[in-house]
């Protein structure tokens, strides 16, 4: 035993020696000028027209410049690589181009550039994931050097908001590089110049100090993944990374009182509602669905302020109609469904249901903030008014969305809709409302007539009223039950000065260290 | 696993120690050695029972939560109250009413996939033993499959298969388990075959179905009690796993896999949603393992000293 | 001993290729990809053409020839999330994982061997029973509680060591500790009992208590004892491996391949899963083949058999 304890000895006090002069935390920020940020999953690649996910999108705004950008502040479109877009008839739209700018290897940008990059990314042959956005476009045509027409299928009125997600990529690189030395290494006009990217690891972004606009405070930008919550708030709490975004509402008190670090939350375009069955699609869903008193009583029956209230912690904005109040065309005269269980009750008695009945609750993890809560909550709201609610959750984004085209999401859907970053009301009215939809378990005609009107003119004052009236219908016939704008709840380091914006892409070229 | 090996050497050390010196350790003896063992069984026990008592022993509806009551810690802390002696979880549930509706759960997943591995792998095992020839080499390749394969991938792939549930968690764990039982029976099949006992009943002329249940089962069983005993032991924990991944059962249904999941966020300031269900699968598992240890040791003669 | 090896070696391609085409077929059956490339707005035009140029209208079987045709040359087509080749995908990314592993086996081996050693010369003493408390209670917490658990203490509030990442040995050591979770306890008790059953031998215990037997001699007899129990379970046990590394990975965001495929087992990134899944089960095979091969030269008994 005594040989045991001595032979032990040395190698504790070489530890306690080691832990002693071990450096251990410093983990300097402002010192170095870096600031960590630590995002859900990794970098899919670095070319922006070859993804879709949002983690991609926050590191292509800080390395590529969209043709037009949004305003974090006023959440308007503003010029950036283009100095100006105008109609010039119905289906053509001039793109005047901001001169001098050069791309990060010392080619220029200009009308080529534009065209190279919407051409690519709607050929078919190159595949990318990121298509869609480009799909609206039937031509682009180089007018002059600095001057492009973008041509487009019908008339079209979200020309500006589209053009948001369109990041230029060089041509004349790109066409060297190939498809793999563009995932491989990002090049473009933004206030950022790509460093160096470990996969799964780290990105590491430098200042671009010829940029052609305002430059960012900030020298050193490093984007790591963290998958776990937990860890992402830990690391933030140690100073070991300085942004962290969809912070659970729970953890923000925690967070504020920590010292390190406080939380900042901002409404998003995101909005989230009870999508319910209204056209029957899923036929293994509920009759009652299909009367409207029922329908009615649902929406009376789910206590939502109280969800934002103790769930969210107040970080939400009640929509009365279901679409986000941040979009263009929201109605913010409509009045939400009051929570009423009597009322309730009383619809499903007269609908015939005095017992209540039985329905499915599906949902999806990861983008409705603390879903499982929420979901628990209506469903406790449901029981009270006779509503036996099962849950059926989904993790696995390719099944969820296969059931809800496929027709089998029927019941009830606890459901979130980002519009793709578009602030319009189309932008989720044609999607989830409108009867030709695969998405979409609603069936009201004169709804449908209002959605295809009010994407075909390009009067916004015209638009204003269909879109009101749309809202009205949702409301009259109860498609869904209306709930709430989610909020951006980003933990921020104590030390530096940071905003989130309202379309859930962190713009850390605004941030600055505070004084 | 080496448990295997040793299990079945120990099989055989006690069928061929003679006699005199299995009946010479007395039972006060073993009793003792396997103290920590006896402590393990009560604690299974109290847990087993509570499980069974759960509508009677638990204070509040595990279901029922209400809104504004939710993240209330545990009676003893500043804001608790003791009307929720656990303290209640994120939607406003009773956490100590959860915590006992989830044994439930847990033990029966725990049980249940045992006894599906078991009842698919012992009928592989003991014919591909005894009978051998290409049965064996088939069992034995699908074994050496089953046990390449990544068991997360195996779980992950069903799973999103076949959606989250009761049932299919016991489908998955079962899947996982059964390769074990096989090489380990099958080992222990293989060594009896050549025993005396077996060849003496050839000869006097038993059927090979009789030889196999009245001579060679009853010889496994030991083997049998005490993987089973770990076995359950680790669907325990392969169920808190697989809720790690959201693939357990689904709320609101009480499991302690799925409450530590959820808790699991939380754990630098809201300890308690982790740490009780992680308490109460410590708990049932060290339980379980010391029991299965105890019986292990209670079968061997080897520790006689 | 040579055509032992060459046997096994035949016996560990054989399971390869059985490991390929289960996970083709089950994850072929499970989804349909389709869904998860185009944005849920498309049209069905849409749909059907990228399922034309993805080759995902063919008959089964023939989906299946191209699959092993192409397995053969280790291409298994691009990834659907990720812009790049999905054997590429996995390459860039195993050997963090590999790393990972060795180091939590590395420490488990340092840690538990020494322990078991120990604890059988001392057997019985409190020493031993620490030792094993210490064992039965690592095999009786789930892995995630575990390594927050660990984040929490040292890299939280004591602040010695970093939160995730990798980069320097000082993020290697929170994950590698928190692996060897899975491990270290049951080398412990193998090495144990192993160790006891040489010093239990009537043989030895004469030649004890004559004082002839000399301490070395001893010593390497009952650790080549112990040596064929752990080699065989290390080999065993690299699935179990696996499943830790999910956690781990996870939870430390190292960089390594196990939470690419459970990320792509959610997306149905299905040339990642396969990709993923094959070169896992080569590693574990090879381990199970490795292992058996040193215990074969160990004990010569076995190869003859």
């Amino acid at each position: 035993m005594r040989r045991f304890a001595a032979g032990c000895a040395p190698a504790l006090a070489a530890l306690a020696l080691l832990l002693a002069g071990w450096p251990g935390a410093s983990q300097a920020a402002k010192s170095d000028d870096t600031v960590v940020m630590a995002l859900g999953s990794p970098q899919p690649t670095m070319d922006p027209r070859d993804h879709r996910a949002r983690v991609g999108i926050i590191k292509d705004w800080h390395v590529y410049d969209p043709i037009l950008r949004r305003d974090s502040r006023t959440g308007k479109v503003k010029p950036a690589l283009a100095l100006s877009v105008k109609p010039v008839d119905e289906l053509t739209w001039e793109v005047k181009l901001r001169r001098g700018v050069k791309f990060h290897n010392g080619e220029s940008f200009n009308a080529e550039a534009v065209k190279y990059t919407i051409d690519s990314m709607k050929d078919p042959a190159n595949k990318f994931l990121n298509r869609g956005n480009a799909t609206w476009v039937s031509e682009v045509v180089v007018k002059e050097p600095y001057t492009v027409h973008i041509l487009t299928k019908k008339p079209f009125p979200l020309v500006e908001e589209l053009l948001t997600a369109i990041l230029p990529v060089p041509p004349e690189h790109a066409k060297k590089a190939g498809k793999p030395g563009m995932a491989a290494r990002a090049i473009g006009t933004g206030p950022y110049k790509f460093v160096s990217w470990k996969k799964g690891v780290s990105l590491v972004l430098v200042r671009n100090d010829d940029y052609w606009g305002e430059k960012p405070a900030i020298k050193n930008l490093v984007i790591r993944p963290i998958k776990e919550s937990a860890t992402q708030i830990a690391e933030l709490l140690r100073g070991g990374v300085h942004v962290i975004r969809q912070v659970p509402p729970d953890q923000a008190e925690f967070i504020n009182k920590s010292g390190t670090a406080v939380v900042k939350s901002a409404p998003v375009l995101r909005v989230v509602y009870l999508q319910i069955d209204q056209a029957g699609r899923d036929s293994r869903s509920h009759k009652a669905l299909r009367d409207l008193r029922v329908r009615r009583a649902i929406a009376h029956a789910v206590n939502v302020d109280a969800i934002i209230k103790h769930i969210l912690q107040g970080r939400a904005m009640r929509s009365a109609t279901g679409i986000s109040p941040l979009a263009f065309g929201y109605d913010d005269s409509a009045k939400p469904p009051k929570h009423d269980p009597a009322l309730a009750k009383k619809l499903l008695a007269e609908a015939g249901y005095p017992n209540g009945f039985s329905v499915t609750l599906h949902t999806y993890s990861g983008s409705v903030m603390a879903e499982r809560q929420v979901a628990e909550a209506i469903l406790a709201d449901l029981k009270q008014v006779g509503i036996e609610t099962k849950i059926f959750h989904f993790d696995n984004v390719g099944v969820y969305t296969k059931m809800g085209t496929g027709g089998k999401r029927g019941d009830l859907t606890l459901a979130s809709w980002g519009s793709r970053s578009i602030f319009d009301a189309h932008q989720i009215l044609l999607p989830i409302f409108h009867s030709k939809d695969p998405l979409s378990y609603a069936k009201v005609p004169a709804l449908d007539k209002e959605i295809d009107a009010g994407v075909s003119t390009v009067d916004a004052e015209r638009r204003k009223q269909i879109y009101a009236r749309a809202q009205k219908i949702i409301l009259d016939e109860m498609l869904a039950v209306p709930m709430y704008g989610q909020h951006e709840i980003v933990g921020v380091n104590k030390d530096l000065e940071f905003e989130p914006a309202g379309d859930e892409i962190l713009r850390l070229y605004e941030a600055k260290w505070k004084r | 696993m080496a448990t295997e090996t040793r299990m079945a050497e120990a099989a055989a050390a006690w069928r061929e120690a003679p006699l005199d010196v299995r009946g010479s350790v007395p039972l006060r003896h073993r009793l003792w050695r396997v103290r920590y063992g006896l402590i393990g069984a009560f604690a299974v026990l109290v847990i087993l029972a509570g499980s069974f008592l759960a509508p009677w022993v638990a204070p509040h509806d595990p279901y029922r939560g209400i809104v504004s009551q939710r993240l209330i810690p545990p009676a003893w802390e500043a804001k608790g109250s003791t009307l929720h002696l656990l303290g209640t979880d994120q939607v406003g549930r009773d956490y100590l009413s959860r915590l006992i509706f989830g044994s439930r759960i847990s033990l029966a997943a725990g049980f249940l996939s045992t006894l599906f591995a078991a009842l698919i792998g012992i009928p592989l095992g003991v014919t591909a033993g005894y009978f051998g020839g290409r049965w064996d080499n088939f069992v034995s390749f699908a074994v050496n499959v089953m046990l390449a394969f990544p068991g997360v991938l195996l779980a992950l792939a069903v799973i999103s298969v076949l959606g989250p549930s009761f049932f299919n968690l016991i489908v998955v764990l079962g899947i996982t388990s059964w390769p074990l039982y096989t090489r380990v029976v099958r080992a222990e099949v293989m060594s009896y075959r050549e025993q005396e006992f077996t060849l003496a009943a050839r000869g006097i002329g038993g059927t090979q179905g009789r030889i196999i249940l009245r001579h060679i089962f009853p010889n496994l069983i030991s083997t049998i009690l005490v993987v089973s005993t770990l076995e359950v032991a680790h669907n325990i924990l392969r169920e808190a796993f697989l809720s790690f991944l959201g693939l357990g059962v689904q709320p609101p249904i009480p499991s302690w896999g799925g409450m530590l999941s959820e808790g699991r966020t939380y754990m630098l300031n809201l300890w308690w949603l982790a740490a009780f269900p992680g308490i109460a699968i410590f708990a049932t598992t060290l339980g379980i393992n010391l029991l299965g240890d105890a019986l292990r040791d209670f079968l061997d003669p080897h520790q006689a000293a | 001993m040579r055509a032992f090896i060459i046997r096994r070696i035949g016996q560990s391609v054989l399971v390869c290729l059985g490991v390929a085409v289960v996970t083709f077929l089950l994850l072929r059956i499970a989804h349909d990809p389709v869904y998860v490339l185009l944005p849920p707005e498309s049209t069905k035009e849409e749909i059907e053409t990228l399922r034309k140029a993805m080759g995902f209208d063919q008959p089964l079987p023939v989906q299946f020839a191209f699959f092993m045709g192409r397995l053969l040359q280790g291409d298994f087509g691009d990834s659907f999330v990720m812009a790049q080749p999905a054997s590429q995908l996995i390459w860039e990314r195993m050997p963090a994982t590999l790393e990972l592993s060795l180091a939590g086996m590395a420490i488990a081996l340092a840690v538990a061997i020494p322990l078991g050693v120990f604890a059988a010369f001392r057997r019985n003493t409190l020493i031993d029973t620490f030792c094993t408390s210490f064992a039965v209670s690592g095999q009786a917490m789930p892995i995630f509680w575990f390594g927050i658990m660990l984040i929490i203490i040292f890299a939280v509030q004591l602040k010695v060591l970093p939160v995730s990442g990798s980069g320097t040995y000082l993020h290697l050591i929170l994950p590698a500790v928190t692996l060897s979770l899975n491990l270290a306890p049951i080398i412990m008790r193998l090495t144990r009992s192993r160790m006891l059953d040489v010093l239990n031998q009537d043989y030895i215990r004469t030649a004890r208590s004559k004082g002839v037997l000399e301490r070395g001699v001893l010593f390497r007899h009952a650790l080549r004892n112990a040596a064929i129990s752990v080699v065989t379970i290390i080999g065993l046990q690299f699935g179990r491996l696996m499943g830790g590394a999910v956690v781990t990975e996870t939870v430390f965001a190292w960089p390594g391949v196990a939470t690419l495929v459970v990320s792509s087992i959610y997306n149905a990134d299905f040339p990642v899963v396969q990709a993923a899944t094959f070169y896992l089960a080569i590693f574990i095979v090879a381990a199970n083949t490795v292992a058996d091969i040193v215990v074969a030269w160990l004990d010569p008994r076995i190869s003859r058999r």
